[in-house]
């Protein structure tokens, strides 16, 4: 590098920028850094919030390998749900999912067959049937319901979830049943369901 | 308001002294562009930590779930493609950077005394960098970063005394697998980040120490850090990120998506592996060291060891001791003689480099192969978004594809003899020709539209060719390549592509076929075909032992309606019959005994002549029961020899058992891709693939 020119002033302490410069500069580094700060940070929270946006398909009533000629009146059946299971990327072969109790009602009387879901309402356990036969119980937190759902304890916030039964495949006893299977939000006095 | 609480944080923390104190470092000769290299690199490795860890939260590494979340990330969720992108491309940002950044230093002589220690520490940051590019590349577990990582650690493994258990500790073992992925990830997301972080707070302190090294006549020029520049730093950051974002938007939209090829294949063998672009002048340099030393007498594994352990450790150490050659030359010198290395260093890098991409361009097995992996990269995400990963991992993707592995099976185990839509096995050679090879050729075959060049080169790589065609037509899809079609002294049918500089000449030998098209075999159309024309070459036209249906059709008085019921009958009753199912009760059936192609096989019937018995093996035919069904090609497959198929037949004249040559799977695979039952391919297939797209499979 060559000396300056005689004519130029002299190397000294460096004159500060002008105010207007420095606030020129102090505005587009922010703005800048905040364009920078917007371009990866929006996507990055979409990313970090992309389960929020999936649901799970419900996919409506499931047939089941029974059919009401199969059930014996007041006696509860469990019947496993099988179905496709997928897990982010991984789609699994069809397996056992959740399961439903299906309770078929005495002669004449209407709907024939009330299925509830297996879940229980308090934490999300799978409930059991007593010995007695007569009563439904969670082996977690010792939920109690009768055959009918309703509650014989203050333990769960509401009773058994019951699960819409396609009319018309109970309509004949030897046709097989169609459960809506769905799951509800747990510990809520509502029944909502997990969409 | 504000002003309140942060005097209240003041007096609790002293917050202010902080922020002055990196604000306002003084800048002796004032602010400058050159001083932006190590903000941009500082702002590019936050980048990659936020797009590291928002990855982290989907990315699962183990050899069966790797490709798949990655998978996911890029073409399931929310914005994946530009986290993933952003990660990808950031990553050689940072080694373009780190390169800049470098030469700055060198340029300007910071390296010197005082900042010897700075100096090493930003080595130290550069190989951590390297180390991450390297660690990260494996990650996706495809085919790219498993085979650039296998000769990555293998060349590791080659390094005198350690080598060995330093490979086997680095893969977890001596294969490739989920210790591999676990350990290189560790390294990828703590190790070497941590190190990362620890080794630039010492190199930022260490540079805040001795400030940045300005012109020697600037000393008495002062500037602050804030605002100018950190304006010019923010400026630099906001060139890089959109370099990296615009990448990233362009490859998702204008190319191929963010790159994932195929699931990595420990098994497959004509994969192209080449490392990522910063490391292809070491790769070269591997490849060109033997043409080097060829008068040197050295042994192979001599040479390997000077390519991947002396050179690169001897750069390494003159890097190093660059500080310390003030001490032996004059100041200027020494600076000359420093810039003049470096120079030197990236000139051969960039030579190598441009010498390896220069190779693979001009090479067009490397071009085909590169191709075929890209295909298979392409079918691996089609099917993993039409059916889902299943539990066993990605790599299943493609073995159990019937469309990619019966086809493999096919041209491994059957097109010796039978074909594919006329397609027998192909055998591609492929011929560099020099100029003197071609001058050898006095007076070579006149094919229209053919250099001369071209004409003495083909001459020259193939004596034996006969071309059937007069001219020659462009090669499809390849550009400046041009095809002649002939025979050769075997005839068998040869499609010779030549390049148009006569340099290259490309032959690939179909097979001679001797046994039926198969095509479609066990479907409707198969066997409509078969019962209209058995002389034609997709049937018996090519088989000279089975003579039956060729003398059937020349009696037949069968209508073509006729015919049609037959195909209706085994469309309905024959080849959906369950493997479980008894001949003996099946034919009691009385649906199967009141359609009417049935009586053709009973006693008078035409097809009873020879396949009248459907429990036990006929005289001179195939029992037909279960004919066109999986099992019943399987069996066939399996027991050509066997009472119920071939058996009447010489072993000479008949199709030799494949037991125990196919693998259950590969065999499932060869009979669904026989009978089209597959995914159709979702793009045009290249011409290094013959594949047909599906065809619906009977019902």
């Amino acid at each position: 590098m060559t000396a300056p020119a005689s004519s130029s002033p002299p190397l000294s302490p460096l004159q500060p920028d002008p105010p207007s410069r420095r606030r020129f500069y102090a505005l587009a580094t922010n703005l800048l850094g905040g364009l920078i700060a917007l371009l990866v940070g929006i996507p990055g929270v979409r990313f970090l919030l992309d389960p929020l946006g999936r649901r799970q398909d419900q996919g409506g009533f499931r047939t089941l390998p029974l059919t009401l000629a199969e059930l014996e009146v007041g006696v509860p059946r469990q019947v496993p749900i099988v179905e496709v299971r997928t897990d982010a990327w991984v789609k699994y072969p069809p397996e056992p999912v959740g399961s439903v109790w299906l309770v078929r009602q005495s002669e004449g009387s209407q709907p024939p067959l009330v299925a509830f879901s297996a879940e229980c309402p308090h934490l999300g356990c799978a409930v059991n049937l007593a010995a007695d036969g007569q009563t439904f119980i969670c082996p977690c937190h010792a939920s109690a319901f009768r055959l009918d759902g309703q509650r014989l304890n203050e333990i769960p916030p509401r009773p058994l979830d019951q699960l819409e039964v396609d009319p018309e495949s109970i309509a004949s006893t030897q046709t097989p049943i169609r459960v809506k299977f769905e799951r509800f939000r747990t510990g809520s006095e509502e029944k909502i369901p997990l969409a | 308001m504000l002003k309140r609480l942060s005097d209240w944080i003041e007096e609790r923390t002293g917050y202010r002294r902080i922020v002055h104190e990196a604000l306002d470092e003084p800048i002796p000769g004032g602010a400058r562009w050159r001083y932006v290299f190590g903000s941009c690199l500082t702002a590019a490795f936050l980048i990659q930590a936020l797009t590291g860890v928002l990855m982290m939260t989907t990315y699962s590494p183990s050899a069966t779930t790797a490709w798949g979340s990655v998978y996911y990330i890029t073409h399931v969720m929310d914005f994946g493609w530009f986290v993933r992108g952003l990660h990808h491309f950031g990553a050689q940002a940072m080694v373009v950077l780190l390169g800049l950044h470098l030469a700055q230093v060198v340029l300007a002589g910071a390296y010197r005394s005082p900042r010897e220690f700075n100096w090493w520490f930003g080595l130290a940051l550069l190989f951590v960098t390297m180390g991450l590019g390297l660690t990260g590349y494996l990650l996706p577990w495809d085919q790219k970063g498993y085979w650039a990582t296998k000769v990555a650690t293998n060349i590791m493994g080659n390094a005198p005394l350690i080598g060995p258990t330093l490979q086997k500790l680095l893969v977890g073992g001596s294969e490739y697998g989920n210790q591999t992925l676990t350990r290189f990830y560790t390294l990828h997301v703590a190790v070497l980040p941590a190190l990362l972080v620890g080794l630039l707070v010492i190199h930022i302190a260490l540079f805040r120490k001795h400030g940045v090294t300005h012109p020697p006549q600037t000393r008495d020029l002062i500037d602050r850090f804030w605002p100018k520049q950190v304006f010019f730093d923010t400026v630099a950051i906001t060139l890089v990120v959109a370099i990296v974002a615009g990448l990233t938007l362009w490859e998702q939209f204008r190319g191929h998506g963010i790159p994932l090829d195929a699931p990595a294949d420990p098994a497959s063998s004509d994969y192209p592996a080449r490392p990522e672009w910063y490391f292809l002048s070491l790769f070269q340099l591997l490849n060109q060291l033997p043409l080097w030393l060829q008068g040197f007498s050295l042994s192979a594994s001599q040479i390997e060891v000077l390519g991947t352990v002396v050179i690169p450790g001897t750069i390494l150490l003159i890097l190093v001791l660059l500080p310390f050659l003030d001490r032996l030359f004059p100041r200027r010198l020494a600076h000359f003689l420093a810039v003049g290395f470096l120079f030197a260093l990236a000139g051969g890098a960039l030579h190598l480099t441009w010498q390896a991409l220069a190779t693979d361009a001009a090479d067009p097995a490397f071009a085909q192969a590169r191709a075929r992996a890209a295909e298979a990269g392409r079918r691996a995400q089609q099917l993993a978004s039409t059916s889902g990963i299943p539990p066993q991992g990605a790599s299943s993707l493609l073995r159990d594809d019937p469309l990619t592995r019966g086809h493999s099976e096919l041209s491994s185990h059957c097109l010796g003899c039978h074909v594919h839509n006329g397609q027998g096995l192909l055998t591609t050679t492929r011929h560099e020709t020099s100029p003197a090879q071609r001058d050898q050729i006095p007076d070579p075959p006149a094919i229209d539209g053919l250099t001369d060049d071209a004409r003495r080169a083909l001459a020259a790589a193939l004596p034996t060719f006969r071309p059937t065609s007069a001219s020659a037509n462009p090669t499809p899809s390849r550009p400046n390549w041009l095809r002649v079609e002939g025979v050769n002294q075997l005839g068998e049918s040869v499609l010779v592509d030549v390049s148009s500089d006569g340099r290259w000449v490309e032959a690939q030998t179909s097979s001679r076929q001797t046994a039926s098209d198969l095509a479609g075999f066990g479907t409707s159309a198969w066997l409509r075909g078969l019962l209209e024309n058995p002389s034609d070459d997709r049937y018996f036209g090519k088989v000279q032992a089975a003579g039956g249906m060729r003398r059937w059709k020349k009696n037949s008085k069968l209508t073509a309606e006729e015919l049609d019921q037959i195909v209706d009958f085994f469309a309905r009753h024959v080849s959906t019959i369950p493997e479980d199912l008894p001949a003996s009760e099946w034919i009691d059936q009385p649906e199967v005994q009141a359609h009417p192609a049935y009586r053709h096989f009973a006693e008078g019937g035409e097809c009873a002549t020879c396949h009248a018995d459907w429990v036990f093996p006929n005289e001179e035919a195939p029992n037909l029961y279960g004919w066109g069904s999986a099992w019943w090609t399987r069996r066939m497959i399996l027991r050509p020899q066997a009472p119920h198929f071939y058996g009447f037949l010489d072993e000479s004249d008949r199709m030799p058992s494949f037991a125990g040559k196919l693998t259950d799977a590969g065999l499932h695979a060869l009979i669904r891709y026989l009978r089209g039952d597959y995914i159709p391919p979702d793009h045009p297939q290249t011409a290094s693939s013959d594949a047909e797209p599906g065809r619906q499979p009977t019902p």
